[in-house]
């Protein structure tokens, strides 16, 4: 089994223009296609889209209800089933537009997907922000930051070319440790010139993963770790972080 | 148990303390090349008055966070000769070269001189990982093109259309009072604006802030260039 933290932090740019944090994450562990899968959903709002916020917190609810109530087996999902999954993201947000009297366009967001089983798993995405895999300390990528041709443009679930953009990922998944996270953190994260993980970036949060008995005991200090000084001078955007990794088994010893 | 705070005497895991947690890129960029017309009919109060203007631009983007590390300006001057008198500097490495006037106009030339530029710079930003905005060609010029009659002047028009149409670049002609502007119309996507009087300053404050607004703009973020028109601003209708 899996367990995850993770946390969402307002940019400081977003603090000065009044801006809510348009970054949002969800969770979910279930027991479908005989095996027990958690669910990973991140998103990142449009910045200019007034309602992102709004948008990136309905997308990762919805996707990661709709992934946990399907009924499937990791090892048959491709593409085109995550594409489906993604598709009933986008409906569900055109929906929600109509219902407030806003565009699909003001909810607009990001949307990165991990979906984790025993042995394999799978990561899909539409936009920028990433999926990396660690083990035993070596990371590499497991998606990449998609953006457009400048460095201000990006794809959108709600943009029209989303399925042609959109990214997938199978991965062996039996010894690995798992990280996702919004373009907030992708220029600290990641190499772009030699499209490389930051190893010394994960080291400190797999680290700490690996050694606690309880993962729930890290959220506060994940949170406390986004809302650093030390971070928000290297960043102004709004940022999420969510860590996995697979759960210890506890041994138990002869009867008592 | 109540979970303890992290204080700053208590060592947060997440934190390791070490120079190099986080990772070093390249900031994006933003390139833009001036295209400055000196030919002879700019000499003395035209050339002081545009001198200035450029000075007022380096220090304005110099004096941006951001800006100072992401703008890249490159100058191609064109009288008599086309000279690229700067290549691609950011403003925190540059001060203004000095403007000398001579000869006629070869706008065509010059034209695609700052296209070629334009072009190299994005392959050495993709070449390296250097993420970047689309870049600027602003071109200001008091007369016409005297090189309209070569090959050179259908073929800037051509690329100028065909690389707004891509999004490759972004545009602008400026013209000085007794510039051509039916020539400057065949050259520019979009409408020439007319300088009111030797108002460089207030130009080259307008290109600094809406680079500056390009600099920290996100994806997405529509950047609105405030209006050059109007009572407030450089050029008129």
């Amino acid at each position: 089994m899996w367990r995850a933290i993770g946390a969402s932090a307002r940019g400081t740019s977003h603090i000065v223009s009044d801006l809510p944090c348009q970054d949002a994450w969800a969770q979910r562990t279930a027991f479908v296609g005989g095996e027990f899968v958690t669910i990973l959903a991140i998103a990142d709002g449009a910045g200019s889209a007034k309602a992102s916020d709004l948008g990136s917190q309905e997308c990762v609810a919805h996707l990661v209800h709709a992934i946990s109530t399907s009924d499937f087996r990791i090892s048959e999902m491709d593409q085109d089933v995550a594409s489906t999954w993604l598709e009933s993201g986008r409906k569900h947000l055109e929906a929600l537009a109509v219902e407030k009297e806003l565009s699909p366009r003001d909810l607009a967001c990001t949307a990165l997907v991990a979906v984790l089983g025993e042995s394999e798993s799978i990561f899909f995405q539409v936009g920028d922000g990433a999926w990396i895999a660690e083990y035993q300390g070596h990371c590499e990528p497991i998606t990449w930051p998609l953006s457009g041709e400048y460095a201000n443009e990006t794809t959108f679930l709600s943009s029209p070319n989303w399925k042609s953009q959109m990214q997938f990922r199978r991965w062996a998944s039996s010894t690995m440790s798992i990280a996702g996270f919004t373009d907030g953190l992708q220029g600290l994260a990641l190499h772009f010139a030699s499209k490389a993980v930051h190893a010394p970036f994960f080291a400190p949060m797999f680290g700490a993963l690996h050694r606690t008995d309880n993962v729930n005991t890290l959220q506060a200090p994940l949170l406390q770790f986004l809302n650093a000084p030390v971070l928000n001078e290297r960043t102004d955007d709004d940022k999420t972080l969510v860590l996995a990794c697979r759960e210890k088994l506890k041994l138990r010893h002869g009867a008592d | 148990m109540e979970q303890q705070p992290f204080t700053p005497f208590t060592q947060n895991p997440f934190l390791a303390d070490v120079a190099n947690q986080f990772a070093e890129n390249p900031e994006n960029r933003c390139a833009c090349v001036l295209l400055l017309d000196v030919s002879h009919s700019m000499s003395g109060e035209p050339l002081r008055e545009l001198q200035d203007g450029l000075t007022a631009y380096r220090d304005s983007l110099a004096a941006d966070s951001l800006a100072r590390k992401r703008v890249e300006v490159a100058i191609v001057t064109f009288g008599g000769t086309v000279e690229i008198i700067q290549p691609f500097t950011t403003p925190d490495m540059f001060v203004a070269p000095t403007l000398v006037s001579k000869g006629d106009t070869p706008m065509a030339e010059a034209v695609i001189t700052a296209l070629d530029l334009v072009q190299q710079r994005k392959n050495e930003y993709q070449t390296h990982g250097v993420g970047y905005y689309r870049p600027w060609i602003f071109l200001i010029t008091d007369g016409g093109p005297t090189d309209a009659n070569t090959r050179q002047w259908p073929e800037a028009i051509s690329r100028i259309a065909d690389g707004e149409a891509k999004k490759r670049f972004s545009f602008f002609a400026v013209g000085v009072e007794g510039a051509d502007f039916d020539r400057l119309s065949q050259l520019s996507k979009r409408e020439p604006l007319k300088l009111k009087g030797l108002a460089f300053r207030k130009l080259f404050e307008w290109l600094s802030s809406s680079q500056q607004a390009v600099s920290r703009s996100k994806p997405a973020d529509e950047v609105l260039l405030s209006s050059p028109t109007g009572p407030q601003g450089w050029a008129s209708v």
